[in-house]
């Protein structure tokens, strides 16, 4: 399971499904800009935004229960942060991170959907 | 009829006999300087768009921090001038004034009460200005070197050493005018949709000629990592499909709501609403702590950096500070270290680190700056309420 929503209430305690909707949606699109800044970091071997954009990501992650993600991104933290950087360690790091964003990614957007699809009805 | 020049130093001044001294020595420099005793003038210098020397002597210390960061409050981020804070300060503050430089709740200080080394608030304030862009410097060596017997050899190698200086900033400070007017022109092109090969090429040789220069490396260092993401635009600009775009920051602004309390928080419906402090540069993290806040019937505010967090401690009582470590401008512990210091109204609140760093040492850090609790990132609902149970926290609905 890519993400857990279950455990939302115990971030922003008791919300309506109009708010829930609109904190998904701001959770889908942030993670969508985050995946993109963490690719570019790489790309420009700039381990400094690197290691600070997966230590934001990596708590951000636990508000939908992206557990996956939130243990990918402790580990590209302490890739960035480590004293020799392998980049062929990196490179791996990326394509674990990619599927467990995209995973995430594709998950939240399902749960939009489907709450999307709950307002519809009513 | 010529411009008045621009200022260069703002001096707030309760009493200026006491800065007499001081205000002889400023006027044998290059310093354009005003004078004041109106915190209205302080506040509007703050935000008149002009890079420019803050410095406060007031008959404190504690008095002239409390002052400019009242001034701070009043001036919103996107109207505030870059500027360095500076303040007097009496031989005996020295010690306390270096914690606050430490931390960055100030820029720099003199010691002028009294005033020993003359000459020392001008070479501050000419190193402050510089980081503003501004350079007073004498472009010569006015003052020729005093030969001294049998020692003529070394006064040559000063001589042509200084010359070598100068001639290597000044280089240097044409490329960046140069930069700076490439910069321009090709904004102007492309704000009409005209931008040329041409305005590439030349900011691209000018890039090049800025990351090989050798001079001042410690600036080069900074600025290498803007350097980069420039080239890489310019490249992008050049043959679009080369590069992937880079991605704006997401900047939601938390946003207010409001829910019911849970049974544990103690509700009145007379006093205000406890309030809490978020200090967070990620907005992510402060939009969930506003929208827990605020639903548990508390008062939210949100400071994004530690200078906008100091300010805001020095104005309002808080009953909970939420402080994350890794701020924009500072280190949040180093606030944490501070505060009981500042003795301020928020001196005694109390104060809960909350942080995505696991790290024992940056627990102990924590603790020996006084915090009294640390929290792991993400916040929780549960965690916040046993904090204001056991603080008498008191919703407000």
């Amino acid at each position: 399971m890519a993400i857990d929503l279950s455990k939302l209430s115990r971030h922003v305690g008791d919300i309506s499904s109009e708010d829930e909707q609109d904190l998904l949606s701001t959770f889908h699109s942030g993670l969508i800009l985050r995946h993109q800044d963490v690719v570019n970091a790489v790309k420009q071997r700039d381990w400094q935004r690197l290691k600070t954009l997966t230590h934001s990501l990596k708590s951000s992650s636990l508000y939908y229960g992206a557990k996956q993600l939130h243990l990918c991104c402790e580990q590209g933290e302490q890739l960035a942060g480590a004293r020799q950087l392998d980049l062929d360690v990196i490179q791996d790091w990326l394509v674990s991170f990619t599927k467990h964003s995209q995973a995430a990614q594709h998950a939240l957007a399902e749960a939009l959907a489907q709450l999307e699809a709950g307002h519809d009805r009513t | 009829m010529t411009e008045p020049k621009a200022l260069h130093l703002l001096l707030y001044s309760t009493n200026v006999k006491d800065d007499e001294l001081l205000l002889r020595v400023f006027k044998q420099s290059e310093l354009i300087y005003e004078i004041t005793n109106s915190k209205a003038k302080l506040v509007d210098k703050l935000k008149d768009g002009v890079n420019k020397l803050i410095l406060l002597a007031t008959p404190s210390l504690e008095s002239s921090l409390k002052l400019y960061y009242q001034c701070l409050l009043e001036v919103p981020d996107e109207e505030l001038c870059r500027h360095a804070f500076l303040v007097v300060c009496a031989k005996h503050e020295e010690m306390q004034a270096f914690n606050y430089f430490q931390s960055r709740v100030i820029d720099d200080y003199i010691v002028a009460r009294p005033l020993y080394e003359l000459h020392r608030p001008i070479t501050i304030c000419y190193a402050q200005l510089e980081k503003l862009g501004i350079n007073l410097h004498k472009a010569n060596l006015d003052v020729p070197l005093q030969p001294q017997a049998q020692d003529d050899i070394s006064i040559d190698v000063v001589q042509e050493g200084a010359e070598r200086k100068r001639k290597l900033r000044g280089e240097f400070e044409s490329l960046l005018d140069q930069f700076d007017q490439a910069i321009a022109q090709a904004d102007a092109h492309l704000s009409k949709e005209q931008v040329s090969d041409e305005d590439v090429r030349l900011l691209r040789l000018l890039l090049q000629e800025l990351q090989q220069n050798s001079f001042r490396p410690n600036l080069i260092r900074l600025q290498h990592r803007t350097l980069h993401l420039l080239d890489a635009l310019l490249l992008k600009l050049a043959l679009p499909e080369a590069v992937t775009d880079v991605a704006e920051e997401s900047e939601p602004e938390p946003q207010p709501d409001s829910k019911p309390q849970p049974p544990s928080l103690q509700i009145n419906k007379e006093a205000r609403a406890s309030r809490i402090l978020m200090v967070e540069d990620d907005n992510l993290a402060a939009m969930m702590g506003k929208k827990l806040i605020e639903g548990m019937g508390l008062s939210f505010e949100w400071a994004p950096t530690g200078r906008r967090a100091l300010a805001l401690l020095q104005a309002k009582k808080f009953e909970l500070i939420l402080m994350d470590i890794n701020l924009p401008d500072t280190d949040g512990l180093l606030i944490a270290d501070q505060l009981p210091n500042m003795h301020c109204i928020n001196s005694d609140t109390v104060i809960a680190v909350l942080t995505g760093n696991k790290q024992k040492s940056m627990v102990q850090r924590a603790v020996k700056a006084g915090a009294k609790h640390y929290l792991i990132k993400p916040l929780q609902k549960d965690t916040l309420v046993k904090l204001c149970s056991k603080y008498h926290l008191q919703a407000h609905h």
